[in-house]
């Protein structure tokens, strides 16, 4: 039977030793001082210069804690009580003796395969499912060199073509990207494990990507294994779990008019194109290739096959981008934002939401967030925490827009939470929320209840 | 105070893409460095700072700048003041994550202000 209003019990420890096993154990000789505060949940999280070591450091945690459900990733940053930082590993231990605790992880071939085996062996009827995943995995040197073939060859093949064989392509290579488990969709994978579980518990969805990428890159860690490119999912069976999903933009309109209206007043429109798609993939704006089109209206420059894969290697490959493409959702009147820049070195522009059900009039943009500062963390103002373990997803894109500013969220989180919470920094996080817990009529509704943008969302849970 | 000040340039020190870092007291003398050994670049970024790092604090002063980086060779050279007779210069690799480790050294000099005047 679970018992209502007992609340989980939270201690963060952090290292940024160079030597990933040093650090390891530095993290463990920490934990060892804890008095006898014995976890029932451990979250690991660490940032890309642990990168390939993951998991002899899992190896060191599992050896001192045993079969405890352990879940993290690699991640931009961190905010825990005592500070915030953007290089290093944190393990936080965690205690519930009211909650029903677990973790599971796959790592098929095939996103979508994988999504639909692990929703398989969900079951959660209260409280809540956090999922971890890549947006995008940047896989090893070969297989990216195949990538980069793969959105040549289909590139190449739609010059010309009609816009049916166009879609037909774009439809053939989104398949590689999903089999080749490259773009994580993350509307497509929230719907699978919300369908699952009858609709009924919400799901939050860590979309996990660097701001400077790298090859093999992000990783999954689930029960003490790094699964690399796989999804795990860490489920709470509890029955006063609060789940409270948020974006920094103003709602979306009952019809998509009044949703271009909401939008033309909030973001700076560059220019309107007519877009050709195909699942996840732009195939043209206004019959131009992508990023062709915008780039001199967002100073992309061209980008060489031989460069990138030399920068993926180096961690030297940049993804921030202030503009955005906002897609109009014909089904929901919401809008997904999508960061556009010059990131391939072939035509078309793979991404990481199925717009099937969006219309191909799309919109450039951008938004001055200068007086959005606080909206980031919108999801933990307007809350009564009541001490409660706090669990929270901020959009690593703050560090791009607001520089050492974000230092400020330390104290402010602080002054909101008190002593028991984590966070993390990492890319803008997707959510299904039913209907009972949602705030507003969100702009970034990408499917029924299903929740996601490029940038400006944020999340927690309240434990 | 001392292990305070050692202990935040050590962390800062551990930071991916971190060649090395280095407390200077205003007019340009070293006060603590840590550096990987002998590096023939570094010296001469060294001696460098120690001979304008004056100028390019009254710069930065004239032109209310919190932070000024220059571009040397192939490392990032990431000037910052962290107290009223101090500065914490940064040396970071060309493929380092510029942001994140500019707020890293940015909280370096938060830390350092309250060791030093």
């Amino acid at each position: 039977m679970l018992l209502k209003g007992v609340k989980t019990k939270s201690i963060t420890f952090f290292t940024n030793k160079k030597d990933h096993e040093q650090a390891a154990n530095d993290l463990i000789e920490k934990a060892r001082l804890r008095n006898g505060f014995n976890p029932n949940l451990i979250l690991f999280y660490a940032t890309l210069k642990y990168n390939g070591k993951y998991q002899s450091m899992l190896d060191i945690f599992h050896k001192e804690f045993g079969e405890i459900p352990q879940i993290g990733a690699s991640v931009d940053g961190m905010i825990f009580p005592e500070d915030m930082r953007t290089d290093g590993a944190a393990l936080v231990l965690c205690r519930d003796d009211d909650a029903q605790i677990s973790v599971k992880g796959v790592n098929e071939k095939g996103v979508i395969n994988s999504a639909e085996k692990l929703a398989g062996m969900i079951k959660c009827n209260n409280g809540c499912i956090v999922l971890h995943f890549p947006l995008v995995r940047v896989p090893s040197v070969l297989k990216s060199a195949e990538f980069f073939a793969k959105g040549y060859y289909y590139s190449k093949k739609c010059r010309g073509a009609t816009i049916e064989n166009q879609k037909e392509y774009g439809r053939k290579f989104a398949q590689y990207c999903d089999n080749d488990n490259i773009f994580y969709l993350p509307p497509t994978i929230l719907e699978i494990f919300a369908k699952q579980t009858g609709y009924s518990v919400p799901i939050i969805g860590v979309n996990v990507m660097h701001t400077h990428v790298r090859l093999n890159s992000p990783s999954i860690f689930c029960n003490f294994k790094d699964i690399g490119g796989g999804i795990a999912a860490l489920v709470i069976e509890k029955q006063d779990v609060n789940t409270i999903y948020d974006d920094i933009f103003s709602e979306k309109g009952k019809t998509m008019e009044e949703t271009r209206r909401n939008v033309s007043n909030e973001f700076t429109i560059i220019k309107e194109f007519k877009a050709i798609f195909e699942k996840n993939v732009l195939i043209s704006l206004d019959g131009m290739a992508p990023v062709e089109a915008v780039e001199n209206l967002i100073y992309a420059t061209e980008k060489k096959k031989e460069d990138l894969l030399g920068n993926l290697e180096k961690g030297n490959y940049n993804l921030n981008t202030p503009y955005g493409l906002l897609f109009f959702n014909k089904k929901t009147n919401g809008v997904f934002l999508l960061g556009i820049g010059s990131y391939y070195p072939f035509e078309m522009f793979p991404f990481y939401v199925n717009v099937s059900d969006y219309s191909n009039d799309v919109v450039l943009a951008y938004e001055f967030v200068e007086d959005k500062f606080e909206s980031f963390i919108s999801g933990l103002i307007g809350s009564n925490h009541n001490d409660k373990f706090v669990f929270f997803f901020l959009d690593v894109l703050v560090v791009a827009a607001f520089g050492e500013k974000v230092f400020e969220y330390k104290d402010k989180v602080k002054q909101l939470l008190g002593e028991n919470y984590f966070g993390i920094l990492s890319c803008s996080p997707s959510a299904y929320i039913p209907l009972k817990y949602q705030r507003r009529n969100y702009l970034s509704e990408a499917g029924k209840n299903i929740f996601f943008s490029s940038g400006g969302t944020n999340a927690c849970l309240e434990i | 105070m001392k292990i305070n000040l050692e202990d935040t340039l050590d962390q800062l020190y551990d930071i991916e893409g971190i060649e090395a870092c280095m407390l200077y007291r205003i007019d340009g003398v070293p006060i603590t460095i840590r550096v990987p050994g002998y590096r023939e670049h570094l010296l001469e970024t060294m001696f460098w700072l120690e001979k304008h790092i004056s100028r390019v604090l009254g710069e930065m002063n004239r032109e209310g700048l919190k932070e000024t980086i220059f571009y040397f060779r192939n490392s990032r050279i990431l000037i910052a003041p962290s107290s009223r007779s101090t500065v914490l210069v940064t040396v970071a690799k060309a493929e380092a994550n510029q942001q994140l480790i500019s707020l890293e050294t940015l909280r370096a000099t938060k830390l350092i202000e309250i060791c030093v005047t």
